[in-house]
């Protein structure tokens, strides 16, 4: 992977190498047919001159498709790598809020990340190269004048790189962060939009949000500043150079010949155009380095302990599950306590708890989410956690109250959870599920259900979720809160239905409510 | 404006240091005594040079700041709620789609104009100075643009589909980062990293399909400006080797040669910058001019409770946004379906972070059943650090502080007890139903049949 960006970098180098050196000949040709000498002498300086003009142009191609190709196999790489951090959190180590800030900002980090390879390092190479083969000419024509264009571009450089750490990193960093501040408040006043103008609340909405707009174009400016500071600055250097060079000319009279002078002043207009370019490939390297180490922090977060698998058993059937005085501690220190309860195989119960209560725990207990810390969980006997977090999950399965439904097809979703089952298969699990009715008037398993699931109503993500239950053959199913989003008739003939397929498959169901009605359907009752 | 004029002084600039350059080689070659006019042109040159860069950042910072500015202020002011514009749309536009604007008025459109006005003067400066040159750039400087179109022309719909996919693929990962517990759930850990893989990778050698084209274009562009270049170093030389041109005026148009196509080959890498900021723009503009909702009269009110039952998906919310609407907002104190808590203390969410009404919010509390929540407890930007039942009642307490402190008697209320249990919901609509009493209108949305007997009117919404 590395090697495409050098040899990317490479061409890079050869570019800017015709480009100084197309003027350069140009110069030297102009000088030398001006002391009128035969044809023959300037031959090769014609051929020079349209081989590195056609080499400009060739090379700066090449560059950019070779450091592209390897941009995008770069970006494969940290979004895998990314992927991998995260899955072992996920999905209860990453509701921090520390994980959270991480998470928004992950998917332009990593295309920001990316501009050290593509942008910096070319430039800079470009700019060390262009400087060297000019010094190296100097040398060879007027060693007095290399020393002194080295010490200026040397001090040039050294105050540009050491101006731009110094400014761009700390603006940067503030820009950054007022910048999301500002993008924040913005969302915060569009999602509220309709409150904040109910409440009249508009001037003091407004107010900081300009201030913080105001704040941010105050940012921008020094940014501005610092750029257009160092640009004065090697445009001061270079012409400082050309007008040594012009002096040390006029100077040394009779012992320079004419063709060397153009060269020498001309010099410094080719490497100009290099140097130039210095400034915003810093501050490409200086906003990437914030994207890069806010990944790092990403991919170096442990994961919390109480989220490991500990245990190395297998279960394959559920016999029963006893839960008594247990309690989990989240990674935040926050403790949830969980109901008791008693499951036997096959068995319907309805845990009637308040909202807020911890109700998703006991479900994210079961699937191996996280590990209860206190009290006794037993599965088939056995403490919950002496089995594998992946062989509980090939038991207990999860409708979540906004059950995740990926973009893309019904059919897409369905082979999620059995990525061999046939057509038929899928079609007969929707009509258990009365989910065929619908489609099959739409588009049938090639129905799209939009982002997210949002082309789905939240009675039809959960009958789906449920689908993907059946196909995985989950034998104990937690039904979360399956009538928040649906009016309370339309839930309880959706609970009915749901219920009456699990029972029919052999499945025990926990069905987790506030309804106390809905506890009639099945065959006992906890509260919690 | 200014920045055109700008980028005006640095062409003149960049030919006053041209001249003096040329004039002084060409004194320092033919042995001839320093000519002193160059001298004060090099200086002038100079100083214009390395002044500039100090104004320029600057002042297309400032441009697209109020360009910015004033189209946020536009977009947040507007009532978006009954057209179909999402809001994760107007705020992805608020933030990033305004961003893009920053390109396109800061960089691109000054360049443009600049261009336009510099170009053609350049032009007849050179064929002023040396018809032949002139000549080749009269040829070749329309090429590039000619190139751009031609080629940009050619790639367009594979660049969209291109950008499409990227914008898609950073979805889809997003999508499956959010995925990632169901992913864990079906044992479909590993298969997505391999999915994850293979889209990269496809996506990859789609792309590079088409940069090979749209590459072109730049390259084009570069050979036009170094070939033009080299054309003109040649011939000039010929030229001088039969004595047919000063050799000064030869240094001069080298040395100017690669100003004169500077500009446009600017424009070549705004271009892209430029695209996507008009494309800001459009959309916003046409955001603007989204249909807004409707106001209803409020002419309906008549005091006493009221509860609107039907169906979810009937209209009964979008019959309430109407009442809320426009100028009624300023009669009513409303509670939407959603609580919509705002970052910040319980109490700065009830009283919107004005002067503390201390009789208003005691009676709000003991209304809406708040007493378990403390004033000062934090909610987090996603509502968060409270329940949903204990989020209701804040919502609801906010609302009834706003009729009491605004000296209101229109209260609408959508769906306040829908996730409180039974003995809390009870007491709140007991409270609603003894407030009616006191001549005030209240409209309630609901779905609770068992509260019906409590309300004056019953307006039963159909499917």
């Amino acid at each position: 992977m590395k090697r495409n960006f050098v040899f990317g970098w490479f061409i890079s180098i050869l570019q800017s190498l015709s480009s100084v050196s197309l003027l350069a000949t140009s110069a030297w040709l102009l000088s030398r047919a001006d002391q009128r000498p035969s044809v023959m002498y300037l031959s090769l300086a014609v051929v020079g001159v349209r081989a590195f003009a056609l080499g400009k142009a060739f090379f700066r191609y090449s560059e950019r498709l070779v450091l592209h190709d390897a941009t995008f196999r770069k970006a494969t790489d940290v979004r895998t790598g990314i992927y991998s951090t995260l899955v072992d959190r996920a999905p209860i180590g990453l509701r921090d809020t520390s994980v959270g800030s991480l998470l928004t900002t992950m998917v332009d980090d990593t295309e920001e990340s990316l501009n050290v390879d593509l942008r910096y390092r070319p430039a800079l190479l470009q700019s060390i190269a262009v400087t060297v083969a000019g010094s190296a000419v100097y040398f060879w024509l007027v060693p007095q004048l290399a020393w002194i264009m080295l010490a200026v571009l040397l001090l040039g450089s050294t105050i540009t790189y050491w101006g731009s750490k110094r400014n761009y990193g700390k603006n940067l960093i503030q820009l950054n962060a007022l910048r999301s501040q500002l993008a924040e408040l913005s969302e915060n006043a569009v999602n509220r939009a309709r409150v904040i103008r109910a409440y009249g609340w508009q001037e003091r909405s407004n107010q900081k949000l300009d201030e913080l707009a105001k704040a941010v174009s105050k940012a921008e400016s020094q940014i501005a500043r610092t750029t257009g500071l160092l640009q004065a600055l090697i445009a001061g250097a270079m012409y400082a150079t050309i007008a040594v060079a012009l002096m040390v000319s006029l100077l040394s009279g009779t012992i320079l010949p004419g063709e060397q002078v153009a060269v020498l002043v001309l010099l410094p207009l080719g490497i100009y155009e290099y140097l130039q370019a210095l400034p915003n490939a810093l501050q490409s390297k200086q906003k990437a380095g914030i994207s890069i180490q806010r990944l790092a922090e990403l991919e170096s977060l442990s994961v919390p302990e109480q989220l490991v698998s500990k245990g190395n058993e297998k279960v394959s059937t559920f016999e029963k599950l006893e839960l008594y005085n247990a309690s989990v501690t989240y990674p935040n220190g926050k403790q949830v306590r969980l109901p008791d309860l008693n499951l036997k195989q096959g068995e319907t119960i309805t845990l009637e708890a308040d909202s807020g209560a911890g109700k998703t725990t006991l479900a994210h207990v079961l699937v191996g989410f996280i590990n209860p810390s206190n009290g006794s969980v037993l599965l088939n006997g056995r403490p919950i956690v002496s089995f594998e977090h992946n062989s509980l999950r090939q038991i207990f399965g999860l409708v979540e109250q906004q059950p995740n439904i990926l973009a893309g097809t019904i059919r897409n979703n369905l082979l999620l959870a059995k990525p061999e089952a046939s057509d038929q298969e899928l079609v007969q699990v929707l009509k258990e599920v009365e989910l065929w009715g619908m489609l099959s008037k739409r588009e049938g398993l090639e129905t799209q259900v939009g982002n997210s699931g949002s082309k789905l109503s939240g009675g039809e993500a959960q009958r789906l979720a449920l689908a993907r239950n059946f196909l995985a053959d989950r034998q104990v199913i937690v039904l979360d809160e399956p009538t928040s989003s649906v009016q309370f008739t339309q839930g309880k003939t959706l609970i009915r239905q749901l219920l009456s397929q699990a029972r029919e498959r052999n499945c025990s169901v926990i069905l987790i409510t506030h309804e106390p009605k809905l506890a009639k359907m099945t065959d006992r009752l906890v509260k919690f | 404006m200014l920045l055109v004029g700008l980028g005006l002084l640095g062409s003149f600039a960049s030919v006053a240091l041209a001249l003096a350059i040329s004039g002084l080689i060409e004194n320092i070659d033919h042995r001839k005594p320093i000519d002193f006019a160059y001298l004060l042109w090099f200086g002038i040159g100079f100083l214009i040079k390395v002044a500039i860069p100090f104004f320029q950042e600057r002042l297309a910072t400032s441009v697209s700041t109020n360009v910015k500015q004033n189209f946020r202020k536009e977009l947040l002011g507007t009532d978006f709620s009954s057209s179909d514009v999402s809001p994760a749309e107007v705020s992805i536009l608020v933030t990033r789609g305004l961003d893009a604007l920053d390109a396109y008025f800061g960089k691109f459109l000054p360049q443009f104009i600049y261009t336009l006005v510099v170009t053609p003067i350049m032009v007849t400066l050179f064929f002023f100075v040396d018809p032949l040159s002139g000549l080749i750039l009269v040829f070749t400087i329309p090429l590039i643009p000619l190139f751009m179109i031609f080629i940009g022309k050619a790639t367009k719909v594979e660049q969209d589909r291109q950008l499409e996919s990227l914008t898609k693929l950073s979805a889809h990962f997003a999508e499956v980062v959010r995925g990632l517990s169901t992913l864990k759930l079906f044992g479909r850990i590993d298969h997505q990293l391999h999915v994850l893989r293979e889209i990269g990778d496809n996506l990859r050698i789609k792309t590079l399909k088409v940069l090979r084209i749209s590459f072109l274009s730049g390259f084009a562009l570069e050979l036009a400006a170094s070939l033009s270049v080299a054309l003109i170093a040649v011939t000039i030389g010929f030229r001088l080797i039969d004595g047919l041109i000063p050799f000064a005026t030869a240094m001069f148009i080298l040395i100017l040669a690669p100003d004169a196509y500077l500009p446009i080959r600017m424009i070549g890498a705004n271009y892209h910058a430029s695209t996507e900021g008009i494309a800001a723009a459009t959309k916003v503009l046409n955001l603007l001019d989204a249909p807004k909702i409707s106001q209803e009269s409020a002419s309906t009110y008549e005091p006493g409770l009221e509860i609107w039952l039907g169906p979810s998906g009937v209209g009964k919310s979008r019959r309430m946004d109407k009442l809320v609407a426009g100028s009624n907002a300023q009669s009513v104190a409303w509670m939407p379906q959603h609580p919509t808590l705002f970052p910040g203390t319980v109490e700065e969410n009830i009283t919107g972070g004005g002067k503390l009404n201390q009789t208003a919010i005691n009676w709000s509390i003991k209304f809406a059943m708040l007493q378990d929540v403390p004033l000062n407890l934090l909610i987090d930007d996603y509502g968060q650090g409270l329940s949903g039942g204990q989020a209701q009642r804040v919502a609801l307490a906010r609302a009834l502080y706003r009729l009491k402190t605004k000296g209101l008697n229109r209260l609408l209320l959508d769906e306040p007890t829908s996730s409180l249990d039974e003995a809390t919901g009870m007491e709140i609509w007991k409270n609603l139903a003894a407030l009616s009493k006191k001549s005030n209108s209240i409209v309630v949305i609901t779905h609770q049949e068992k509260y019906v007997e409590l309300a004056e009117r019953v307006i039963r919404f159909e499917a």
